[in-house]
């Protein structure tokens, strides 16, 4: 049985450098109480590789743009869907 | 008799070779032609604008006139527009035969590389014959053959910060179909200084994005990318490969949204009361489109912000790390003694010389071909496996011998080496990969 706690979930869409470091498109994890935990669990997850690919990427909460400078204020809560797009430069 | 047989064969091989010639002429004939035809003798600008449609214009754009969106109106302000096409490739390819096809007047194309066998299954506007040919000349006659009303100039050059301002404010409109991250903040700044709308799209492997930039307030590149990514994060179509359809939609949604902006549907439709979108494509995924809410300019921005630091171009090279085009500088990681030419490894294998070769490409790109005996083990997971690499010398009884270890084009081949080597592996670089050996040693090495 999980705890109260651990039953809220955010799910974390990746896309383009983000999508093939992780190797998922999109996963469900315990609710961090903001955007700045999020990007913290994530390196601990995924190491540098990620990191440097997250500090030049957009974030979106409920596919709306999120200001980074903003995230230690950002607060997430449950079902939240934060999506992570770096750049994409081929054409 | 034999003499008569010799005379024979003779005449054979020079009626072959005329034909051979003949066909090269025709070739060449071919590649001026549309090279003569993309020097436009008088531009005046800027374009000319005219008050009434041709009885010629008015047949060809029956479809599109007869649609309330767009109308006679929209017709003329097509008509009436320039638009600057920044890249002739997977996006630029669509973008251009599209609104070369609606009617836009005036159309610039900026593209400094040339046809390649290898660009055709995306870059649908060239042809198999146009290999070789500068691929803005080559756009310029296609959309020419397709309505040869509109008026078309080719730019065969590199767009910088040295030219990007005699040529960006020329235009109505600018569309971003560039490969690479220096070229992309070098459009939006010029489009920042110029003040003119970006249409900008991006296409890699499976997915694609779209944005317009410096629209009716909305943000420019640099408010929502501030700094360049670090250029060895940074993946081009040559080594993270792209189907030819991904670039082929954004493509079309830009040439779209291009024309939306021109009629003044963008203004006016309900979309556009709503604040401004980055649009995420996953052609790979069964939810294909996103659509990701903007907000306002930045009013910190760089360049578009309240209180700018750049105010003119600047060197956008330096800025990204990264050059302005998208093929990869070779890089030069180790020391000549740890490196061995393509000969010398050919050389090896004529001696016998004992060793391992190590092939460190992606499993897809290894499945194509490979070279014989080799042992494959993807650079992403070297670290991990050096064990692996230990016993497998072991078991062809050749511990303590040189591991060389190839790529394809050389690059991840040296910090391959450098991985092995500090793990006390003995290793040596194969210099220019399996790109070299198919161009110098086997002919018949398919290579892609």
């Amino acid at each position: 049985m999980l705890d109260s706690d651990n039953s809220k979930q955010i799910n974390v869409l990746y896309f383009a450098a983000a999508k093939e470091i992780t190797g998922l498109s999109s996963e469900e994890l315990d609710l961090p109480p903001t955007l700045k935990h999020l990007t913290e669990i994530l390196t601990c997850k995924y190491g540098d590789e990620l990191r440097k690919i997250v500090d030049h990427s957009l974030y979106a909460i409920n596919m709306e743009y999120i200001e980074k400078k903003d995230e230690a204020n950002t607060g997430l809560k449950d079902k939240d869907e934060i999506a992570i797009i770096p750049p994409v430069s081929g054409g | 008799m034999r003499e008569g047989r010799a005379q024979f064969k003779v005449n054979m091989s020079l009626q072959e070779e005329n034909e051979r010639l003949k066909r090269r002429i025709e070739e060449l004939e071919r590649q001026n032609n549309i090279f003569e035809q993309s020097r436009s003798p008088e531009v005046v600008w800027p374009l000319p604008a005219v008050e009434q449609l041709s009885n010629a214009e008015i047949k060809r754009f029956g479809r599109q006139l007869i649609l309330p969106d767009v109308g006679i109106t929209g017709q003329k302000k097509l008509r009436n527009t320039s638009m600057l096409v920044v890249g002739a490739g997977g996006l630029g390819s669509p973008i251009c035969l599209y609104l070369g096809g609606a009617g836009v007047g005036r159309i610039g194309i900026v593209d400094h590389d040339e046809v390649d066998i290898s660009n055709l299954h995306r870059q649908v506007i060239h042809t198999e014959n146009g290999v070789g040919v500068n691929k803005a000349h080559s756009a310029a006659e296609s959309i020419r053959s397709i309505n040869s009303h509109c008026e078309v100039i080719a730019y065969d050059k590199v767009l910088d910060s040295s030219n990007a301002m005699d040529i960006i404010p020329n235009y109505d409109i600018v569309l971003d179909a560039t490969d690479n991250v220096a070229t992309r903040y070098l459009l939006n700044d010029a489009c920042v200084l110029a003040g003119k709308p970006l249409v900008s799209g991006s296409a890699l492997r499976m997915e694609g994005q779209l944005t317009t930039y410096n629209y009716n307030g909305g943000p420019c590149y640099r408010c929502l990318y501030p700094t360049p990514p670090p250029p060895e994060t940074v993946t081009n179509c040559a080594d993270g490969g792209v189907l030819g359809a991904i670039p082929g939609v954004i493509g079309c949604l830009q040439a779209l949204q291009a024309i939306k902006i021109c009629i003044g549907l963008a203004d006016t439709s309900f979309l556009a009361r709503d604040p401004p979108t980055l649009l995420i494509f996953s052609g790979a995924s069964s939810t294909l489109f996103r659509t990701i809410k903007l907000r306002k300019r930045k009013e910190d921005c760089a360049v578009c912000g309240e209180n700018p630091s750049i105010t003119e171009l600047i060197d956008y090279v330096q800025f990204c790390g990264r050059g302005a085009t998208d093929k990869d500088e070779p890089l030069k990681v180790l020391e000549e003694q740890d490196r061995i030419m393509v000969e010398a490894y050919q050389q090896c294998l004529t001696d016998k010389t004992p060793h391992m070769l190590l092939d460190v490409r992606e499993p897809v790109q290894y499945e194509i071909c490979q070279l014989p005996g080799s042992y494959h083990i993807p650079l992403k997971q070297l670290k991990k496996r050096i064990d692996d690499v230990k016993q497998e010398l072991e078991s062809r009884n050749l511990a303590g011998s040189d591991v060389y270890v190839i790529c394809r084009l050389g690059n991840d081949s040296q910090l391959a080496v450098r991985i092995l080597e500090e793990n006390g592996i003995s290793a040596k670089d194969i210099v220019g990969g399996l790109y070299e050996w198919a161009n110098r040693v086997d002919k018949e090495f398919p290579m892609y």
